[in-house]
């Protein structure tokens, strides 16, 4: 299956890599005929007498026609042949680059006279910007300012986001300079300066295949990926990941914070910190949920970071014997991450929010769940963790050799995942006695084959007995225990993997045998461990979604598969579908519909 | 062609057909730039299809020029009903099946051979000449017809059998099979 798959998009590969080739021999065996439509225009605008190479005269005898036709052939190759190529090398020849960088991506190419060749859109934000615009024969400054203008008008340029990359590729260093001096001035001169000032960054790059290749592998410019470079190589602890799908903005004031410059990077104005709290309203909002005040703490760090695409202020202060660690939203102030540590002997540290049942609440019911008492227990750790938007507290502790790990809702006390590891040797920088940690786990651990397939079939609305085929199997998937659950219902096939540690879904898929997009049957997005269904939009929604992307109604579409599933730390729904040979893949945000791939293919 | 490069992610360039239904409204009015517009945004549409069905470079940039003086006399008679291109494009296949009924009845009328012709395109890189001239040489002209007007026009399968007056399902097997030609030879010249 995989193998098959695997060739057939090969083989689409092939195919489009075919049909650029037919394009581009096409292309360039063209004419420019567009001085010669001018000049017919000019002359008649009624166009009676328009057509004058006689390449069709109906009502002519045909006798006469090789004279007509000798002499229109004759005239076109003196006339219009070596003027015209002339005109259409000149006006295809690659003479610079220039990249747009803001959250949108894009690459502009333009001719020797400054005429747009092509305009290439890097990342799905880019299309977007680009959308329908058509560009190419445009002045450059005309074909900027339309889309910076996009984007303006589009939010990705604004009050909170400002700054924008400029990145020229020419072989010219003078004409590099200049073509970057005047975009810069033309975008400035697109924002109402009363109001909204940009932060335009500006540097020439010069062609690299290793550029190039950060900048397909990341959906970004040549020139972003050369920014982030030059920032990595200053600061380690910042990587092509983290930093890559950011905007400018935000990479301009994470490069600020640690006090690093690109130095072949020319800024006016400067980037915008709106979207942001600021450190000292940070501080408070972490102080205000650990319950002190700001006198009882040293802080020792505030840093701004990116995790998981989210901006955030990383606090660090220790209060008496406890270290408190935080991730505050940048946007809204909220608590993203907490952990907390107490050394020596774990006291009751701030309750924090009061929809919480604290640290000591959460630690009992892990000592009742292990059925250890609190006394036994050594080097206990707790730490809150919201994820997904689900709080919970992440208990780890030591009853002689053996390791408990486990997660406990913050808000109902109940336990969210139990761990038991049994180390051979006692505890600290020993490793795990394999055997009786698979022991361990498989007594206590697993949720069982038949607790898995009920998950399952109570996700899909499927009664036991509606379904037919039913497997379970127990797998190992990514250093996680799962169980896989198969079975067939109606029309669909469904495919569950269930953890096999605390039943939460880690992936739900449901294919349509055969026909059109079903709408029946099963409801919205799965809930993966800490993430709940609610917060999704559904699969029919995400369906929708893609159709409508796609321009395509739902009675057009066959082969629907809508898949739930987690990828890079977000939940996603896969969209696939064909419309006659042409197949469309599509990756939307389960959380906020928003298209994070798009691709469409002819199949073979 | 750029714009349908562009839209080639999202499948269908109906803004792009837009455009050119509003380029057509200018034209009729006597806009020349808005001829010029439209010309670049489909010029390869309609010269590959002129070429896959003359068969002969000179023809084809014949009856790309006329097609477009075409445009200009008659944008008026347009009615906006989102098929500009292939209006366009019917436009250039009258006109081309009208040269090639001219030089089946008419051998005396000047022939050069394809690869003479190609060569004197100072424009085309060595791939693109073995490319036209296996297009030209290899494939039906139905095949031809087929995999130029997939490739250029941005039009679906569905429009493209309309326009060349055969089932769909005709277009795609002879898609395929266009394609499965073309990969052999490439494969091998590659």
């Amino acid at each position: 299956m995989a193998n098959e798959r695997m060739n057939r998009r090969r083989n689409r590969h092939m195919d489009r890599r075919m049909e650029r080739r037919i394009e581009t021999a096409i292309v360039h065996a063209a004419p420019d005929r567009t001085e010669e439509l001018r000049a017919a225009c000019r002359q008649n605008t009624g166009g009676a007498s328009l057509r004058q190479t006689g390449a069709e005269k109906g009502r002519t005898p045909r006798r006469f026609r090789p004279a007509a036709f000798a002499a229109a052939a004759a005239a076109l190759i003196l006339c219009v042949g070596a003027l015209g190529f002339m005109i259409w090398r000149s006006a295809n020849a690659v003479e610079s680059r220039i990249m747009l960088d803001v959250n949108p991506s894009l690459s502009i190419t333009v001719n020797a006279r400054e005429r747009v060749i092509d305009v290439t859109a890097l990342n799905a934000d880019a299309q977007a910007i680009v959308g329908s615009m058509d560009l190419k024969g445009t002045q450059l400054e005309v074909a900027v300012n339309a889309l910076v203008g996009s984007m303006l008008q589009n939010g990705y340029l604004g009050e909170l986001q400002n700054a924008i990359l400029v990145s020229v590729e020419n072989n010219d260093a003078a004409k590099s300079a200049e073509l970057q001096a005047r975009i810069t001035a033309s975008i400035n001169g697109l924002f109402p300066s009363s109001t909204l000032e940009p932060a335009v960054l500006s540097q020439t790059v010069a062609e690299s295949d290793d550029l190039t290749a950060l900048a397909q592998q990341y959906g970004i410019s040549e020139g972003k990926a050369a920014l982030i470079r030059a920032l990595i190589a200053q600061d380690a602890t910042l990587s092509f990941d983290t930093l890559a799908p950011l905007g400018v903005n935000e990479i301009t004031l994470i490069a600020d914070s640690r006090g690093l410059t690109a130095e072949e990077v020319t800024r006016t104005g400067t980037a915008s910190q709106k979207a942001y709290i600021g450190e000292e309203q940070a501080k408070a909002a972490a102080c205000a949920h650990a319950g002190v005040t700001q006198e009882q703490v040293s802080f020792s760090t505030t840093e701004l970071d990116c995790e998981a695409g989210l901006f955030v202020y990383e606090i660090e202060f220790i209060v008496d014997q406890t270290e408190y660690d935080y991730d505050i939203d940048a946007r809204t102030g909220a608590v993203v991450k907490y952990s907390s540590e107490t050394y020596g002997e774990a006291q009751s540290s701030a309750a924090g929010n009061a929809a919480y049942i604290g640290e000591a609440q959460a630690r009992a019911a892990a000592f009742a769940h292990a059925g250890v008492s609190a006394s036994d227990a050594t080097a206990v750790q707790a730490k809150l963790d919201i994820d997904d938007g689900q709080a919970k507290y992440e208990i780890v502790f030591f009853v002689g050799t053996t390791e408990y790990d486990y997660d406990i809702d913050a808000r109902t006390g109940a336990v969210l995942k139990a761990e038991r590891e049994t180390y051979s040797s006692p505890a600290g920088g020993a490793s795990p006695d394999s055997g009786s940690s698979g022991s361990a786990s498989s007594a206590s651990g697993y949720i069982g084959e038949d607790r898995a397939r009920s998950i399952a079939l109570e996700h899909a609305g499927v009664a036991a007995s509606e379904a037919s085929g039913i497997t379970v199997k127990l797998d190992r998937d990514d250093g996680r225990v799962e169980y896989e659950v198969k079975f067939l219902a109606g029309t669909s096939s469904y495919d569950y993997e269930i953890d096999a540690t605390t039943g939460a879904i880690c992936k739900a898929e449901r294919e349509e045998k055969g026909g059109s997009a079903g709408s029946s049957g099963s409801s919205s997005g799965s809930s993966s461990s800490g993430s709940s269904s609610s917060d999704y939009i559904g699969e029919s929604r995400a369906k929708s979604i893609a159709l409508g992307h796609a321009g395509v109604s739902a009675s057009e579409a066959s082969g629907m598969r809508v898949k739930l599933e987690r990828d890079n730390g977000r939940m996603e729904y896969e969209v696939e579908f064909s419309v006659g040979r042409r197949e469309y893949e599509y990756e939307i945000d389960a959380v906020t519909g928003k298209i994070l791939k798009a691709d469409s293919e002819i199949d073979d | 062609m750029l714009l349908f490069r562009l839209a080639a992610e999202q499948e269908r360039p109906a803004n792009d057909f837009d455009r050119m239904e509003e380029d057509l409204r200018l034209i009729a009015a006597g806009d020349s730039e808005a001829l010029v517009a439209l010309y670049e945004r489909t010029y390869a549409a309609v010269y590959g299809f002129a070429l896959s069905i003359c068969r002969n470079v000179h023809d084809a940039e014949d009856v790309l020029q006329e097609t477009y003086l075409r445009v200009f006399e008659s944008a008026g008679r347009y009615r906006a009903q989102g098929k500009p291109m292939a209006w366009l494009l019917t436009i250039a296949k009258n006109l081309a099946n009208s040269r090639l009924r001219d030089r089946s009845r008419d051998p005396a009328l000047p022939e050069e051979s394809i690869d003479a012709a190609l060569s004197r395109l100072p424009s085309l890189t060595e791939t693109d000449r073995i490319t036209i001239r296996d297009l030209l040489g290899q494939l039906s002209a139905m095949e031809r017809q087929t995999i130029l007007l997939h490739v250029l026009s941005g039009l679906r399968h569905r429009e493209i059998a309309q326009l060349l007056d055969c089932p769909l399902s005709t277009v795609l097997s002879r898609y395929s099979r266009a394609i499965e030609k073309l990969r052999k030879l490439w494969k091998e010249t590659d």
